[in-house]
């Protein structure tokens, strides 16, 4: 194998300059926690924007999981917009497209 | 499916909860992988699932037999014949009609007018990004740098699995391969870096990158000469900075999901506008095709082992050819001979003044005469014939008529992607100290919060990314 370091005055002169990080003992994390993360994650975006979830059913192709799957997005984000939870996402959309059309 | 996406979102859930289930067996966690990268690259277009697996197949029966044998002569052929294949397979897909094109162009040209027929080819999508990996194995276990994989699931895996599947990062055999023979650890993963990876790609890709390019650049290119100078110059600013937000995105989330997966990926971007030189630049810009085109193009070629003008020379064709390999159109090869030429004068210019720019203004000035290069390359590379290349470069002197694209908004966000250059080099790592020192909960809310607000920034729809046609 040629001396990569030696033959190249341009491109990348180290091998570490295309490592990956790898974990270490201050940065490894857990599954489990991961798991929790990413849980937590979707269950605030589907509180927050169940309109978002419904357009994205109502794009579904038609068949029995999917008529399934609308009737329990429609059911949820009634839910949310009961609470008031289903207004957030929209006020947030608003306040960002007037900052957009200073 | 893109990865800001619900489908993907959904489909990630599944892949990740799956996947982690089946640690404990291994075989079971590599096919489980293997058939959600087939699922993944499949809901494209289920076709092209075979000449994924056939490419696979090749470079995996290919490296095979090169270890087989000992005469270098053989070894030589078996390369020579499965890296034509490869190459051939590319050219048929990315540069056929190209080709026949150009052709029709010339013997127009010369009188000899002749109607060859354009077959309008279909690009699969990532079929460089998993060429390029193929060619890379097999140099390297002709080379011996690494041997052949005889676990098929495991050598079909690297070859397609899912992140970086379609645009990358490049991820080498050496790198991958000794992952999947290790056990899958649940108690060793970078999660923190994982999740802000996911983020940082997420809001660069759906917020900058997006708005950049449908309200400004998109607008700008279509129609460059009916647009004012400082349209125009924004749009080329705004170019870089979209081009940049784009593909850098995709592999921060290639890298961000990889990581929650168990698996570590190398970097591919590292601040690229804040090079002081070309070749700093391309020290920070898609550093794992750097390394590719050093790697299987430019060491082959000769390398540096010929002597000053030798080594010029075969920079400028590693750089001519990578502009090809970005696409079928005669604007990638100016790109390309653009940075070739442009890397062959510095080194000319080092010659005569080999000390380096002293001082902050003496940096500054090289960051911002690097920055216009590569702007001014961009323009070849963004544009779609030289007509509107050439265009665009006259309205940079359309002084008198007024500006319709200056927005506060637009030139904010020109400015963001590039201030965020200039951050310090370690910037993520500090937020990521920070991140983990939250509860899981507290991870949680924080991780939705944020997506939950670069939804409510983020155009309507989503934008295929610009390197998924490469």
């Amino acid at each position: 194998m040629p001396d990569r370091n030696r033959l190249s005055p341009v491109l990348p002169s180290t091998a570490e300059d295309v490592r990956a990080i790898a974990p270490t003992p201050e940065t490894a994390g857990r599954v489990r926690d991961a798991a929790m993360v990413l849980a937590i994650s979707a269950a605030v975006l589907a509180v927050v924007d169940s309109q978002g979830l419904l357009t994205w059913a109502r794009d579904l192709a038609p068949n029995t999981v999917s008529e399934v799957t609308r009737l329990l997005v429609y059911a949820w984000h009634v839910t949310m917009d009961r609470f008031g939870a289903a207004d957030i996402h929209p006020i947030l959309r608003n306040l960002f497209r007037a900052l957009h059309d200073l | 499916m893109l990865f800001p996406t619900l489908d993907f979102g959904l489909f990630f859930l599944v892949v990740f909860t799956v996947g982690w289930t089946l640690h404990g067996s291994a075989d079971g966690r590599k096919f489980f992988l293997l058939a959600c990268s087939y699922f993944f690259y499949g809901y494209w277009d289920w076709r092209f699932v075979f000449l994924l697996g056939g490419s696979t197949g090749l470079s995996y029966a290919g490296a095979l037999l090169i270890e087989r044998t000992d005469d270098p002569r053989r070894r030589r052929h078996i390369l020579a014949a499965s890296v034509a294949i490869h190459v051939a397979v590319l050219g048929a897909f990315k540069y056929l009609d190209f080709f026949v094109g150009s052709l029709n162009d010339l013997l127009e040209a010369t009188g000899l007018e002749r109607d060859l027929p354009v077959l309008k080819v279909v690009l699969p999508v990532g079929i460089s990004f998993f060429t390029f990996q193929g060619i890379s194995y097999l140099v390297d276990v002709y080379r011996r740098v690494m041997p052949a994989s005889r676990a098929p699931i495991d050598f079909f895996l690297y070859m397609s699995f899912f992140p970086h599947l379609v645009a990358g990062p490049i991820v080498r055999a050496a790198d991958f391969l000794p992952q999947l023979k290790r056990a899958a650890e649940p108690g060793n993963i970078r999660l923190g870096m994982g999740f802000l990876l996911i983020l940082v790609g997420l809001f660069k890709k759906s917020v900058v990158a997006n708005y950049l390019s449908v309200e400004l650049v998109d607008p700008v290119f279509a129609e460059p000469g009916t647009f004012a100078a400082a349209d125009v110059w924004l749009a080329a600013y705004a170019y870089a900075i979209q081009i940049y937000c784009d593909f850098s995105a995709y592999t921060d989330m290639a890298i961000g999901l990889a990581a929650l997966l168990g698996f570590q990926f190398p970097r591919n971007f590292n601040q690229p506008y804040r090079a002081d030189s070309l070749q700093d630049f391309w020290r920070r810009w898609h550093m794992t095709l750097s390394a590719w085109l050093r790697d299987y193009l430019y060491i082959p070629l000769g390398g540096s082992r010929g002597g000053f003008w030798r080594t010029n020379r075969n920079l400028l064709l590693t750089m001519v050819l990578g502009g090809i390999w970005h696409g079928a159109n005669w604007t990638f090869v100016v790109w390309g001979t653009l940075h070739g030429a442009g890397l062959v004068a510095e080194r000319l210019w080092r010659r005569g003044h080999p000390a380096r720019p002293q001082g902050w203004l003496g940096r500054a000035l090289s960051v911002a005469w690097v920055f216009h290069f590569v702007c001014l390359a961009w323009i070849f590379f963004r544009a779609d014939s030289f007509a509107t290349a050439f265009t665009f470069l006259a309205a940079f002197g359309h002084w008198g008529q007024p500006a319709q694209f200056l927005s506060p908004f637009l030139v904010t966000l020109v400015g963001l992607g590039f201030a965020a250059q200039f951050l310090p080099a370690h910037w993520l790592e500090r937020v990521e100290r920070h991140f983990l020192e939250l509860s899981p909960v507290e991870k949680g809310l924080c991780v939705g919060m944020v997506i939950v607000m670069i939804n409510a920034m983020a155009m309507e729809g989503v934008a295929p990314f610009i390197y998924f046609q490469f």
